[in-house]
């Protein structure tokens, strides 16, 4: 009878146990986590992981925000509900960091059947939240954009789950303005925008800029450059511009080439660690062959004419003093 | 105490000795408990350890362990819990977070069962030595509020004045912090770090003097733990946290008891150990995990100096100051087996790179040479 009772209670706890862990295991499989590195002065300071923890209600997820130190030791969590997000960039200035989302009334969503999804459309934007080290979200900003979302089947998915992916026409970038506040810019299909805020998160100005194939938005102290590529399948065809930091006028467009017309390949844009000053590198090209297939080809027809350098001094009208050094 | 209550204690418990730092004791059921070296180090008294020796037999007398165990398998089976994991799994939204009420519910009620269980272990520990005849003084209960506060100690002297016993030319900027990141701002992520009072174990400290302060023995007297007893379980304690690589607490419980003008040289030895330690490390480019960062919030500022140092100090600097550290006059009076351990670490760290095969040669040498040394558990990891 006794062992009869031993077997009976173990069968139940093994049943009650595979409950307990079918829970766990559904519960775990709605979490999804995103990470990224937070960068001031090119150096790693910390890391900020977003967590998805639940669906909250029909629109809303239930989100954790773990901001980690430079040695990966957790300082501060921040919970807060919002429509689906995915992290874009980040950045930080005076010990306010600001995040940069994509928000979708569809990301994060699983549909089961195709008709569903044909019906849908998504409301997107992009989201500025600006959090300070006292873990206190001083302001989220949002700006209505148009992307280029679909729908897909969820990669692995065991039901066959359509879900919805999208991506802005030019990705989110961040920058911090030395001890002024933020740079955002985005461009969907309707423009390409150059938006500064505050550090408590206010807007400040917005900018529309010309046309390019691919932005790199750039600052060095409280200067801010944009450099731009014109056409995508060209080694040059670089042109570049600075933005007023109190204004945000855009200052003449330059295309980037040298005295005798060869286009510049751009390789490096970033801050010099000695001066703070933005320099460009790169190659010239010759102009004959810059149209060729960027590929193999190449290599074959000699298309770099030489090196040059451009120190962005921004005592110089415009922002950039060029010294172009040509290595035949 | 167990011979004074033999009805309660009929057979003699089972005590293990912990090698854990960190000031606690526990009862895990069976006439089985732990005190851990921490505690030994702590106690002012025998009649302090007494008592959370006593607090400890009467968990195990009063099945507390044994009940917690039975109470958890019952309520993991009960139809109570089960319709609680399907509640959560039916629910389209915030599934999460009802897990966690699941889960918090129990917690809780298992905290507020638990927090009770202490409050009766307290009212028999008390009997208990009541019948053995020690003393009792519910000022003890005031003192475990200040347990496990080793780190959070402020030093005497700056802690680079720790080092000039040792010849060593260290850099005042390596005591400070230079990182950029976030760790060096000043951070204030409070809010919810405190574990909330329903999810305490224990009553608080406070709470129990308060509960037990009318049963505070007449003619009191104490009986100081033998300072070899204490001066051992230091010994162990610095031991144990370099033999697990936390080598910044392991030099900073140095520092701590330099402030209390310990002269053993014994611990000079340690620093050496300690030094070749972090050089070794650094060398297997595992310096990070041999330092054991802790965020600043946790510690006192010595303590972050001091971790900031071993963190900044260059590798070439490290290697000179383990050289300048073993030719100090206190090598005359350590003991031979430390000596020998000194040879030991000098051979696995000459040269840029000592094969395994050649490491684990030094280490047969050293074990054949000194079995029964403490060093020998170091060594034989090779």
């Amino acid at each position: 009878m006794k062992k009869i009772l031993c077997v009976l209670a173990a069968i139940s706890a093994v049943t009650s146990m595979s409950a307990q862990s079918k829970v766990f295991k559904e519960v775990s499989s709605d979490i999804s986590t995103e990470s990224k590195t937070i960068i001031s002065g090119r150096s790693v300071i910390g890391y900020v992981v977003l967590t998805q923890l639940e669906k909250a209600n029909q629109d809303s997820f239930n989100y954790k925000l773990t901001i980690m130190d430079e040695n990966l030791n957790d300082i501060g969590v921040v919970n807060f509900r919002e429509i689906g997000l995915s992290l874009e960039a980040i950045s930080f200035e005076n010990d306010v960091l600001c995040l940069g989302y994509l928000k979708s009334t569809e990301l994060g969503k699983d549909y089961s059947k195709k008709k569903q999804v044909k019906k849908l459309t998504s409301n997107d934007f992009v989201v500025t939240q600006f959090i300070n080290l006292d873990g206190k979200i001083l302001n989220t900003q949002s700006i209505p954009a148009t992307t280029s979302g679909s729908f897909a089947r969820t990669p692995y998915s065991k039901n066959n789950a359509y879900t919805y992916n999208t991506r802005l026409k030019k990705g989110l970038q961040l920058e911090a303005l030395a001890g002024k506040g933020f740079l955002l810019f985005y461009g969907d299909d309707n423009a390409s925008k150059v938006v500064n805020y505050d550090l408590d998160g206010k807007q400040i100005w917005s900018t529309k800029m010309a046309d390019a194939e691919s932005y790199y938005l750039n600052t060095a102290g409280a200067n801010i450059y944009m450099l731009m590529k014109n056409k995508a399948d060209t080694y040059g065809n670089y042109s570049f511009a600075s933005i007023d930091a109190q204004t945000g006028s855009v200052g003449k467009i330059k295309q980037l080439q040298d005295k005798e017309g060869n286009q510049l390949r751009v390789q490096t844009f970033e801050p010099d660690p000695t001066t703070g000053n933005l320099y460009i590198t790169g190659s010239i090209i010759n102009n004959r062959r810059n149209n060729i297939d960027p590929r193999i080809k190449a290599f074959s027809k000699a298309i770099n004419k030489g090196v040059f350098t451009i120190d962005m001094d921004p005592a110089a009208k415009n922002g950039l003093q060029g010294e172009i050094c040509v290595l035949e | 105490m167990i011979a004074a209550n033999k009805g309660l204690i009929p057979v003699r418990p089972l005590l293990f000795l912990d090698r854990n730092e960190s000031v606690n004791a526990y009862a895990i059921g069976g006439n089985v408990l732990a005190v851990n070296l921490g505690l030994i180090a702590y106690v002012n008294s025998r009649e302090e350890l007494a008592l959370i020796i006593a607090h400890e037999l009467s968990h195990n007398i009063l099945n507390h362990a044994e009940n917690a165990m039975r109470q958890k398998a019952e309520l993991l089976t009960s139809d109570e819990y089960n319709a609680s994991l399907k509640d959560v799994l039916s629910s389209k939204y915030g599934r999460l977070t009802k897990l966690k009420e699941v889960l918090e519910n129990y917690s809780f009620s298992r905290s507020r069962h638990t927090r009770y269980k202490e409050c009766e272990a307290d009212s028999l520990a008390i009997a208990l030595l009541k019948n053995s005849k020690i003393s009792f003084n519910a000022d003890y209960f005031l003192r475990l509020d200040s347990t496990d506060n080793e780190y959070r100690t402020a030093l005497l002297q700056p802690a680079k004045s720790y080092f000039t016993t040792y010849n060593l030319n260290l850099d005042d900027q390596w005591f400070v912090k230079k990182s950029k990141g976030l760790s060096a701002r000043n951070y204030n992520f409070s809010k919810g770090e405190d574990l909330t009072d329903s999810l305490k174990t224990h009553p608080e400290c406070v709470e129990r003097y308060n509960a037990t302060k009318n049963f505070n023995s007449h003619d009191v007297s104490y009986t100081p733990v033998p300072a070899s007893i204490r001066e051992t379980a230091d010994k162990m304690i610095v031991w144990n946290l370099y033999n697990k690589m936390n080598l910044t607490p392991a030099l900073f419980r140095i520092m701590l008891l330099k402030d209390k003008n310990n002269k053993d040289p014994w611990y000079d030895v340690m620093v050496y150990n300690i030094f070749a330690g972090l050089y070794y490390a650094d060398k297997k480019l595992a310096r990070f995990n041999s330092i054991g960062v802790v965020p600043k919030e946790l510690i006192s500022k010595d303590y972050y100096a001091t971790q900031t140092l071993l963190e900044q100090i260059p590798a070439a600097q490290l290697e000179s100051d383990v050289k300048m550290i073993g030719t100090l006059p206190f090598w005359s009076v350590a003991s031979v087996d430390s000596k020998g351990f000194k040879t030991f670490l000098t051979s696995v760290l000459s040269g840029d790179d000592v094969s395994k095969k050649q490491q684990q040669l030094y280490s047969k040498e050293f074990l054949a040479n000194y079995p029964t040394s403490i060093y020998a558990e170091i060594a034989a990891k090779f």
